[in-house]
């Protein structure tokens, strides 16, 4: 029947419709971006880690927001500027010495598709840093 | 037959609300940051600012200059776009409830300076619906830029219209950007912070220590040996607009 015929039509279009992101990025690389080049460099990572004042790369891939967020309070609402970790370590707090190579939040933010920090439309950014 | 649950409403609400309390663990309840003041931090009780304004030099502004320059006030072109955290009025516009219409020849010229007086009872605190703006311990009333969502209830609510809103991006207004101090955002509100970022490294206010003539005092309001209430006692002070029950605390000698 000529109505089926363009039921048929109507679903295979929509199927193709439907799938066409899935389609069109077949056999291709789940990530568009290169991985971030701090991944590549151990002493890089550990020195992250040791200025937002965290275990590890993995600690801080799991907290650096909470902890941001802490630094926050603890300035603004407590006046105390300095940050003491876990383990009795004392660390000024600043998002310029944290971020003194602004590059490697955008690309790990770029890496896992999540959007980019917006700190630098306040905070003034670190001199050479690619922060936009 | 079973008997009918003999419990009062009181004691049902009361039951639940602490088990409800008993499934929030303690730690969500009580979070603030391990954290400790800078070593040179200054400290008071009660931080107030007098303002000898018989002693700014006619037409001076080295207070405002100074103080935007450090905090990134922009200049903004329209002038209903103005950000300002220190700025001059006359003594009718400072002090209208001390006027009468045969004012003193040198009151009539001298341009006081104007800023957030950090009030005791503060009406922007009070109507803020995020507690982006509150008072700390030591009585400065503070900002919090990442908490601020640009309601403006604040602006409407400060006699002294010590407050600004950002309509527009300040960067592009900002003349040289001091690099250690952030700019602000479109949407939010701004205001003097007392130097709290000078404070808690040790170092008084941008505009105490500019000032050429040595006009305006910083201390501690509860400590009867400090600059500011040697000064209090000493002169005759006004503050503004008293009979709204704000309790400013930054003094006027006229």
């Amino acid at each position: 029947m000529n109505k089926n015929r363009l039921v048929a039509l109507g679903l295979i279009l929509f199927v193709l419709l439907f799938t066409f992101p899935v389609l069109m990025n077949l056999g291709k690389s789940v990530t568009k971006t290169q991985p971030p080049s701090l991944l590549q460099d151990q002493t890089a990572m550990q020195e992250l880690a040791d200025k937002l004042g965290v275990k590890n790369i993995d600690e801080f891939r799991e907290r650096h927001k909470q902890v941001l967020a802490e630094w926050k309070d603890s300035v603004v609402r407590d006046g105390k500027r300095i940050y003491v970790t876990k383990d009795g370590r004392e660390i000024p707090i600043s998002l310029q010495n944290l971020a003194s190579q602004p590059q490697y939040c955008n690309e790990c933010h770029d890496y896992v598709g999540i959007e980019k920090p917006n700190c630098w439309t306040c905070h003034v950014e670190p001199k050479g840093g690619a922060g936009k | 037959m079973k008997k009918p649950l003999n419990i009062s409403r009181r004691t049902l609400i009361k039951a639940t609300g602490a088990a409800a309390l008993g499934i929030i663990p303690a730690g969500t309840l009580l979070v603030r940051a391990a954290g400790k003041p800078h070593p040179k931090a200054l400290q008071a009780k009660s931080w107030a600012m007098v303002i000898n304004a018989k002693l700014c030099p006619p037409g001076c502004r080295i207070c405002q200059e100074a103080c935007h320059k450090a905090h990134n006030v922009p200049n903004m072109p329209d002038p209903k776009q103005d950000v300002k955290w220190i700025w001059q009025e006359s003594y009718n516009a400072a002090f209208p409830y001390e006027t009468h219409p045969y004012p003193d020849q040198a009151n009539e010229k001298r341009a006081y300076p104007i800023l957030c007086n950090h009030c005791e009872n503060p009406s922007c605190v009070r109507v803020c619906p995020t507690q982006a703006t509150f008072q700390r311990p030591d009585g400065v009333v503070m900002m919090d830029y990442h908490r601020c969502i640009g309601c403006r209830f604040c602006m409407a609510a400060c006699p002294y219209g010590a407050r600004s809103f950002n309509f527009k991006d300040p960067r592009p207004h900002i003349p040289s950007v001091n690099q250690a101090y952030p700019t602000r955002t479109p949407g939010v509100v701004e205001k003097c912070n007392f130097c709290d970022e000078r404070l808690a490294v040790g170092q008084m206010p941008v505009c105490v220590e500019a000032c050429p003539t040595k006009a305006i005092l910083f201390g501690d309001l509860s400590d009867p040996a400090s600059s500011v209430r040697q000064a209090l006692a000493a002169n005759v002070t006004l503050q503004r607009k008293t009979k709204l029950g704000t309790r400013p605390k930054v003094f006027y000698i006229v």
